[in-house]
């Protein structure tokens, strides 16, 4: 049974625009010093920033797993390593970040986190609910950190929410998914993204809910 | 009906389909060879000609092993694309970076297998892509969201990744020697993979996949961890899920990259979850090269004709073992009674996977 929820939003993404999106000091977002925050990509500082936002207050399990939705995947990081094949530079630290799951490591490292990891290379958003929520089924999982990745050149944001699992959980999010219509999932991932995709200025809105996973079979 | 049965499941390497790629590899035979790519010095494992890296040409190879899948052609069916890199040729070519988003790729596959009315879902757990996308369709099964899950994965050798693996001195000048004193680093390989997974009730000599994991070491960004816990963890799990106990595996199909951490961590695995009662153990990529993303959906589907043989070949290169734990590292093919294989992958990210392949007796 799944409780508690929580949407977390970037809080830097949009406060200033024109600025650097990803321009983010590191005690902002992450109150130890922590040496690999300057030499991160874009796309690991983004996320990073986010769940640290996110985790603020809050402790999870070494058990915890990762649903990561990245519809971009590391396709700048691509371009870019490629450019240095051409100028005869090859860069090994670009490389090894051309994966789509290369900012996985900058989550579970830091974070400590050593459970299940699913990384989704396209727009599912509402997949990647789904996924969390298998996850947190099975009984070696306690809690998930369900990021959505869209650095979209810059002017992008990262969402991150984090579900636990609770033993006296109560309620449900129902997932209508007795048809194949193309909301057939869940929305509330799918809203909470389309949400913050209209908002200039994001504070750090934490929802908490009280929800239960319904899975109609066919 | 619980069963997660393998209804199809096809694959071509440079030896060919999987039947081919599984004789010759219990031959002894291997297609890893030392050669110059770009003017770098490097060992590959690849096609014999250009043609066979064309997508829709390896596609309509595939099918003539896996048949037709029109009959999965309805929104009843998932289909997954389980992929690191995959065709990186666009970015190669400086063409449109669009047409390589992963999610462009897996439209092509989509459209060439005749799978328009699926829905579609593109995993990319770096070099455990493969098992992770069983371990995901697993959960789409059992929660009857659809009846049938397709996973597909290819992963080619080009500039991009030869360069790349180059530039971190990765690669071996002369061949990928998994688990062996005198290893001198990878070989990269190329190939595709399909596999089809239905839930029903599996009859005597069906292959299903009761169970599957994914962990992360939370170690480092590109090796694995020293000790092997996340993978050993993943392997329990695995095993745990499919509810069965150690002593039931027959053999492992290991990662096996040929680098030293990585064989160090996984014989500290393997002995982590079987103690003093290995069972024989294997890597291909001494034969048939890394195929990245690929590799474990192709490394899957050749375990099955393994385990259908009750037979695992010897490990290519591997002749003098100096690893930290007594593992059973075949060096000519070994037999087993068992009904039940893991399959196991690592990838850049502390990524670890494992699956169960179990024949139904």
């Amino acid at each position: 049974m799944i409780s508690r929820e929580k949407f977390i939003s970037q809080t830097k993404c949009c406060d200033h625009p024109g600025e650097s999106l990803f321009d983010i000091p590191r005690e902002e977002v992450y109150p130890e010093p922590y040496r690999p925050f300057g030499k991160m990509g874009d796309h690991e500082k983004l996320l990073f920033s986010t769940v640290s936002l996110a985790l603020l207050n809050c402790s999870l399990p070494e058990s915890t797993a990762i649903v990561l939705v990245t519809p971009e995947g590391s396709l700048r990081t691509d371009v870019a390593f490629m450019n240095s094949v051409r100028d005869n530079f090859p860069r090994p630290a670009l490389f090894a970040a051309t994966l789509p799951s290369a900012p996985i490591s900058e989550l579970s490292i830091p974070f400590k986190l050593k459970g299940a990891n699913r990384i989704i290379a396209d727009n599912n958003e509402s997949d990647g609910f789904l996924n969390a929520l298998f996850l947190l089924e099975k009984e070696e999982t306690d809690a998930v950190v369900l990021a959505y990745l869209a650095p979209n050149n810059g002017e992008g944001y990262a969402v991150a929410v984090i579900i636990e699992k609770v033993e006296d959980g109560i309620a449900s999010i129902t997932f209508d998914i007795t048809d194949n219509s193309e909301d057939k999932t869940d929305t509330v991932f799918r809203n909470a993204v389309a949400a913050l995709r209209g908002r200039n200025n994001f504070s750090i809105p934490v929802i908490k809910g009280t929800i239960n996973l319904k899975v109609n079979a066919k | 009906m619980n069963d997660l049965i393998l209804r199809t499941a096809g694959c071509i390497t440079p030896l060919g389909n999987s039947v081919e790629t599984t004789d010759a590899l219990i031959n002894g035979t291997s297609i890893v060879l030392p050669c110059e790519y770009k003017g770098l010095t490097v060992s590959l494992a690849q096609f014999d000609s250009e043609e066979k890296r064309d997508i829709p040409a390896l596609i309509e190879y595939l099918q003539r092993e896996t048949g037709s899948l029109n009959e999965y052609n309805s929104p009843d069916t998932l289909f997954i694309y389980a992929v690191a890199k995959g065709d990186i040729s666009p970015v190669e070519k400086d063409e449109l970076p669009e047409e390589s988003l992963l999610s462009h790729q897996v439209d092509l596959w989509k459209e060439q297998l005749g799978l328009d009315q699926c829905n579609t879902l593109t995993i990319s757990n770096a070099c455990a892509s493969g098992i992770a996308a069983v371990d995901t369709a697993r959960d789409y099964l059992n929660h009857q969201l659809y009846k049938t899950v397709i996973i597909a994965g290819v992963d080619l050798i080009s500039e991009f990744t030869v360069t790349g693996f180059h530039s971190l001195s990765a690669i071996s000048p002369e061949g990928a020697k998994p688990f062996d004193k005198n290893r001198t680093g990878m070989t990269l390989g190329e190939g595709a993979g399909i596999l089809v997974i239905e839930k029903g009730s599996a009859k005597s000599g069906d292959i299903t996949v009761p169970g599957s994991a994914t962990t992360n070491d939370a170690n480092h960004r590109t090796g694995p961890s020293r000790d092997g816990a996340g993978l050993a963890d993943a392997m329990n799990r695995a095993i745990k899920s499919a509810a069965l106990i150690p002593s039931d595996i027959g053999a492992v199909k290991c990662h096996g990259t040929a680098t030293p951490y990585n064989d160090a961590m996984e014989a500290k695995a393997l002995f982590t979850v079987f103690g003093e009662n290995q069972p024989a153990a294997v890597s291909l990529k001494g034969a048939i090269g890394h195929l990245s993303g690929a590799g474990s959906i192709v490394e899957t589907v050749l375990s099955s004709q393994f385990l259908k043989r009750r037979t695992i070949p010897g490990t290519a290169g591997f002749e003098e073992s100096d690893l930290p734990e007594p593992i059973k590292i075949s060096n000519e093919p070994q037999e087993f009674s068992q009904s039940a294989v893991v399959v196991s992958a690592a990838g850049f990210g502390g990524l670890n996977s494992a699956l169960i392949l179990r024949e139904v007796v």
